[in-house]
């Protein structure tokens, strides 16, 4: 197998004509999508302190990253509505392979591999159909990277999907909002919103539970997630209801399913513009970071006080990345790479030429 | 745990924290966050007064009075309407017909101002659902001709139904499908006196909230200091470039897109807005014009004078490119009557996506403004 994709790594590399072949030493490296010039996209490589060890253009503008612990290797996925995911060996940023969605479907952006790297799952819209609904799209990519199945996430606008801890269950944000790739990316539905964060048996595709907030928060669409260290699962939401409202946005579900919405102070709560655009965990666990490009504010939680520890400014910052403890990398949309901790935040570099895209992701290269 | 969190916070530094990141350029030392240790290409920084004169001239020279317009229409539909409805023609007179238009021209003026008054309480939306990818105004005025509702006549209760009712395109319906409806053809013109009353409503509402004291005028003028709206004085400029590039966007992936399809053979013309009364062309027109005057009127490329002259030659070029692809059929059916007029919506189409990059890339980058990547259209 790995001969396989060895051939096909260097195949494409010749065909596309990419600058790969890197040589990442065994360490932390973090990869985002990026726009380098008007509709130029990127998959950029750097390490911790911000230095570009590569870069692979994109076809179109990218969104999240999922990450195979197990192979090394990522799947950048293209910003909804997406035609492509490109598996990448992480290790020389070379392309293994592009997967496309079905007829009648769109990436949604958002990925995750099983936990022993043979199975990709994506979220996709089915838009054949009148009423627009997710599915995650199965993917074999052990092999000849085919589609293999898809399973019903029992709502529509499926954002981000993960794998939780188990390596079983996959967990999928419904946002809730009607799109249609004939109207871009035209929020159709927004009276009649109903999102929720589904639990899925990644072998089977059974329902294992579901979670709504109150009739109340319909408005609320659930779309980013991370883990803490106690297994708990953080979401962060965008608000498309009355904008002189201040609703929770960001919240924690315990091993029940039940969800408790952390409302953020009144003095906070305006900094997010009822906006997070990223969730993400600290690599120890106890910290939970959430972004607010609109709002230009990187919230920091204490994950588990269940408290919010730090609001910190950073304009259009988004990426989110655990770093070395409870600290993160955030990146912004004007190249900017800070770290953060706690109440703590410092400026790494200012990455020339580049905008950071929504998300980042660590990978550990051994 | 939500209380022990709030009592926790107001002993934790966010209470400064928050103040830190409201403080402004006006007094006050404004934290912009760490500032990087390395500068690719740095444009001159803009100063406040600079930015500021933009914001000024953007909402004195074009918002107002676009919503003044806006205002000064709707008025003038009311009387139109209301002077025809106890006759219930099977089409429109001629006055209802321009001043029909006259709001149509006018909205286009400010649909891709995305903020503000218009913004809040589904002011957009109530004053036009588009798109309905379902036909739900549609449906629910079937149903409203049905079973007519005196009670739905009655001042401020058309601002009670669905948005999908409330506004133009269902105004558009009644008025200009009542030929085919005889029977409803009064309560038609009633319930259109209605709507168009309540369009008049949410267009002195939203003047209102631009002009009135602390309204959003003040908001965007006033940068800085308490207002959580506006922390400095680049956030209203970046709000009126966000409006311009949202809006070319808009024109494009919304209102273009959904009746051109993927090519002619796929094209479906009546998904465009205001089709049934004549004006598709002429609101995608004046939704162009729009953005093009905002942006001259504040002078947009002031922020970076030495480019000034080549950007605002290529934004020229751009918006007659459109315009051209638009003027090329003299109605909306006829651009679809044939691939060769199709390709003449596609040049006005193409022609957005050039605007585009100017706008949201090359002029932010030789200004040196950060409209923010992600925060202008997130995930």
């Amino acid at each position: 197998m790995a001969a396989l994709f060895h051939r096909m790594r260097e195949g494409l590399a010749a065909v596309l004509g990419f600058e790969t072949a890197i040589g990442v030493a065994e360490r932390a490296v973090y990869l985002s999508s990026v726009r380098v010039g008007p509709r130029q996209h990127a998959l950029l490589l750097i390490d911790e302190r911000g230095t570009e060890i590569g870069r692979m253009p994109l076809a179109g503008r990218g969104h999240d990253i999922a990450v195979d612990k197990a192979g090394g290797r990522v799947a950048v996925f293209a910003r909804r509505p997406g035609y492509f995911a490109v598996i990448v060996d992480g290790r020389s940023l070379s392309p293994l392979a592009t997967i496309r969605p079905p007829e009648g479907h769109h990436f949604f952006g958002h990925g995750a591999f099983s936990a022993d790297g043979h199975i990709l799952y994506a979220t996709e819209n089915v838009f054949t159909t009148e009423q627009p609904r997710g599915v995650v799209g199965v993917y074999d990519v052990s092999g000849d990277f085919r589609r293999i199945g898809e399973f019903e996430t029992h709502g529509m606008d499926s954002h981000e999907i993960l794998m939780a801890p188990d390596g079983q269950t996959l967990v999928v944000a419904n946002g809730g909002i009607e799109t249609h790739p004939e109207f871009g990316r035209q929020k159709l539905n927004v009276a009649d919103m109903r999102p929720s964060i589904v639990r899925i048996d990644s072998a089977t595709g059974d329902l294992i539970g579901e979670t709504q907030l109150d009739a109340g928060l319909n408005q609320l669409s659930t779309r980013h997630m991370a883990f803490d260290g106690s297994g708990a699962l953080w979401f962060g939401c965008q608000w498309e209801g009355e904008k002189g409202r201040r609703p929770p946005l960001v919240g924690r579900i315990d091993g029940e399913g039940e969800a408790m919405l952390l409302p953020f102070p009144d003095a906070v709560a305006p900094l997010a513009r009822n906006y997070i655009g990223s969730v993400v965990a600290s690599r120890d666990g106890t910290a939970i970071a959430a972004s607010s490009p609109i709002g230009g504010t990187i919230f920091v939680f204490d994950a588990e006080r269940k408290a919010l520890h730090a609001a910190h400014r950073l304009r259009d910052g988004c990426g989110l990345a655990g770093a070395s403890g409870e600290g993160f990398l955030a990146s912004a949309g004007d190249g900017r790479l800070m770290h953060v901790a706690g109440e703590i935040i410092e400026p790494i570099t200012r990455v020339g030429a580049v905008e950071f895209d929504n998300h980042m992701r660590r990978i550990d290269l051994g | 745990m939500i209380a022990i969190t709030k009592r926790f916070l107001l002993l934790s530094p966010l209470a400064l924290l928050a103040r830190k990141a409201f403080a402004a350029a006006s007094g006050e030392p404004q934290d912009l966050g760490p500032e990087p240790p390395v500068v690719a290409v740095t444009p001159p920084p803009l100063t406040p007064a600079a930015l500021d004169a933009v914001t000024k001239r953007a909402v004195e020279g074009y918002i107002l009075p676009a919503y003044q317009d806006l205002a000064a229409a709707t008025s003038k539909l009311v009387t139109a309407v209301n002077a025809v409805a106890p006759t219930a023609p099977g089409a429109p007179d001629e006055a209802t017909r321009a001043a029909f238009a006259a709001v149509v021209a006018a909205f286009a003026k400010v649909d891709f101002l995305r903020f503000g008054p218009m913004a809040e309480e589904g002011r957009l939306e109530k004053f036009s659902y588009y798109p309905d990818r379902h036909g739900t105004g549609a449906r629910q005025l079937r149903r409203m001709l049905a079973t007519p509702d005196p009670a739905q006549l009655a001042p401020g209760a058309v601002a009670k139904l669905s948005a999908a009712v409330q506004g133009l395109p269902a105004l558009e319906s009644l008025i200009f499908a009542a030929d085919s409806d005889s029977e409803t053809r009064a309560y038609r013109w009633s319930l259109a006196a209605a709507i168009a009353g309540n369009l008049d409503t949410i267009a002195h509402n939203t003047l209102d909230g631009w002009t009135k004291t602390g309204g959003w005028q003040a908001l965007m003028e006033q940068p800085g200091g308490s207002n959580i709206v506006y922390r400095d004085s680049e956030e209203p400029v970046i709000e009126i470039l966000k409006a311009i590039t949202t809006g070319l966007l808009q024109i494009r992936d919304q209102r273009m897109l959904p009746a051109l399809g993927e090519n002619f053979a796929a094209a479906k013309p009546n998904r465009a807005a205001f089709v049934a009364s004549g004006n598709a062309l002429a609101y995608l027109a004046a939704s162009g014009a729009a953005i093009e005057d905002i942006a001259r009127t504040s002078d947009l490329f002031s922020l970076t004078p030495t480019e000034a002259p080549k950007l605002g030659a290529e934004s020229s070029a751009g918006f007659a490119a459109y315009r051209a692809g638009l003027a090329a059929s003299a109605t909306w059916q006829q651009a679809f009557a044939d691939a060769a007029n199709y390709k003449h919506l596609r040049d006005a189409f193409d022609a957005l996506k050039t605007l585009e990059d100017l706008y949201s890339f090359r002029f932010p980058s030789e200004a040196g403004i950060s409209p923010g990547f992600n925060a202008l259209d997130g995930d």
